[in-house]
């Protein structure tokens, strides 16, 4: 499919398109966390890869990390040139939308809350364990995939991923511990 | 170095986004197991909170743009390579391409290929001409009765292909389909398709037919799926009934 893309086949695109749209939009909402910021560095990230994807070759790198680089690059792109937004407080910064115009507000208030404890918490990792959570469970990137993206060996990332939730863990206790009655 | 604890916690974390759950993964390493459960129950926070849809409407216009993009970008690449033909003026190239069109149409291909299905090898002849066709329709109403149109044959394709054994081809179509049908509702959701109140309800009516006897024809051509091909078919299903349940309702917002 990649291969097609690359020599221009719309269809093919349309499929890479379709298949990756969604973790590609949940990774940059657990980044930026203002919905209309995540709209617009979404459409971005794919007229990116657009542009792109005739230079796109495998060399070690699937096109999902090379997608979710390009998608890293545009956000780090876009706190550089709005670093004041850096210092807006979280509460007004929360605007993301879960389930469309018909989804339960006190639902969509409990999972804004719920987002919000997670940023906060993870504005206690380093760069890099935050990476990995985000990657890993906002982009639903396999450990080998992660690897790709972030350019370490798969064993750093899953050091990372431990220590990164043993610290998470110790945050955010209360709101785990509330969720635990839940279950997934 | 990673420990052996780690290798655990990733292929735990990797289970239960496939849908173990935290039990099943305690089961399985029970000498892991107190160390495990607080960060299994971490991540599966962390999975929640991430879990943001995109507003239907978003993924459908943003779609169009960039798929309208794409088809832009590799028309402009095409026509910077025109070659040996770079020396003839443009209309003596387009007078050609009409000529060629012509013979070819005469000859039946054409023709033949508006039955073809995918993998045949007129398919792509009939997806060229659809292309063409989109391209030379100009207004909005014209617009949108293509996607109609269109989504139904790839719907018919689907209804084809669902007692075959090629899942793959399945797949590809069903992504055509909602390709078709989100292209409809981007143009519902900008506003755009036919000015008259009474065209526009006729177009919803015709749109909610076609769903209707698509999904049918696709469950009645279910019961002759061969198994490898059922989960295919089941997602193509989805695909179409979600497809065609997200332009009706641009369709109808618009209307109203």
């Amino acid at each position: 499919m990649v291969q097609r893309a690359r020599r221009g086949d719309p269809e093919a695109f349309e499929c890479l398109y379709e298949a990756s749209f969604d973790k590609i939009y949940r990774y940059i909402s657990f980044k930026v966390r203002q919905q209309q910021d995540a709209e617009d560095l979404t459409q971005q990230v794919f007229m990116k890869a657009m542009e792109s994807i005739g230079s796109f070759r495998w060399r070690g790198v699937s096109f999902s990390a090379w997608l979710f680089r390009i998608a890293h690059n545009q956000i780090v792109d876009f706190y550089r040139r709005n670093s004041r937004r850096n210092t807006v407080p979280l509460e007004d910064n929360l605007a993301i939308h879960d389930s469309g115009p018909y989804s339960d507000p006190e639902a969509m208030a409990e999972r804004n809350w719920q987002i919000e404890e997670l940023s906060q918490a993870c504005l206690q990792l380093t760069p890099a364990q935050r990476e990995v959570i985000s990657l890993r469970f906002a982009g639903e990137l396999s450990v080998a995939e992660t690897a790709q993206t972030v350019g370490k060996s798969q064993g750093a990332v899953k050091v990372m991923q431990h220590e990164a939730l043993r610290k998470l863990r110790q945050i955010m206790l209360p709101v785990t511990e509330e969720m635990d009655g839940q279950r997934v | 170095m990673v420990n052996e604890f780690e290798e655990v916690l990733s292929v735990c974390i990797d289970r239960i986004v496939m849908g173990d759950s935290v039990e099943d993964c305690l089961l399985r390493y029970p000498d892991h197991a107190r160390e495990l459960e607080p960060l299994l129950r971490t991540a599966i926070a962390a999975r929640q909170a991430g879990a943001v849809k995109a507003r239907p409407e978003f993924k459908a216009v943003s779609g169009y743009h960039v798929r309208a993009a794409f088809r832009e970008r590799t028309a402009k690449h095409v026509s910077s390579k025109r070659g040996a033909f770079q020396w003839l003026p443009r209309w003596a190239v387009a007078t050609a391409v009409v000529l060629v069109v012509l013979v070819v149409g005469a000859t039946g291909t054409v023709a033949a290929a508006s039955d073809a299905l995918p993998g045949n090898v007129l398919y792509p002849v009939k997806l060229a001409g659809e292309r063409v066709q989109m391209a030379v329709t100009f207004s909005d109403e014209g617009k949108a009765k293509l996607y109609i149109e269109f989504a139904d044959r790839r719907a018919a394709e689907l209804v084809n292909l669902a007692a075959t054994d090629a899942p793959e081809r399945i797949e590809e179509t069903a992504a055509r389909l909602t390709s078709n049908l989100a292209a409809l509702e981007a143009l519902a959701a900008a506003g755009r398709g036919p000015a008259d109140e009474t065209k526009a309800a006729e177009l919803e009516q015709e749109l909610a037919r076609h769903a209707a006897r698509s999904l049918d024809a696709l469950d009645k051509a279910q019961t002759e799926t061969q198994e490898t091909a059922k989960e295919a078919v089941d997602q193509a299903r989805d695909k179409m009934l979600q497809g065609y349940n997200s332009a009706l309702e641009a369709m109808q917002k618009r209307g109203r």
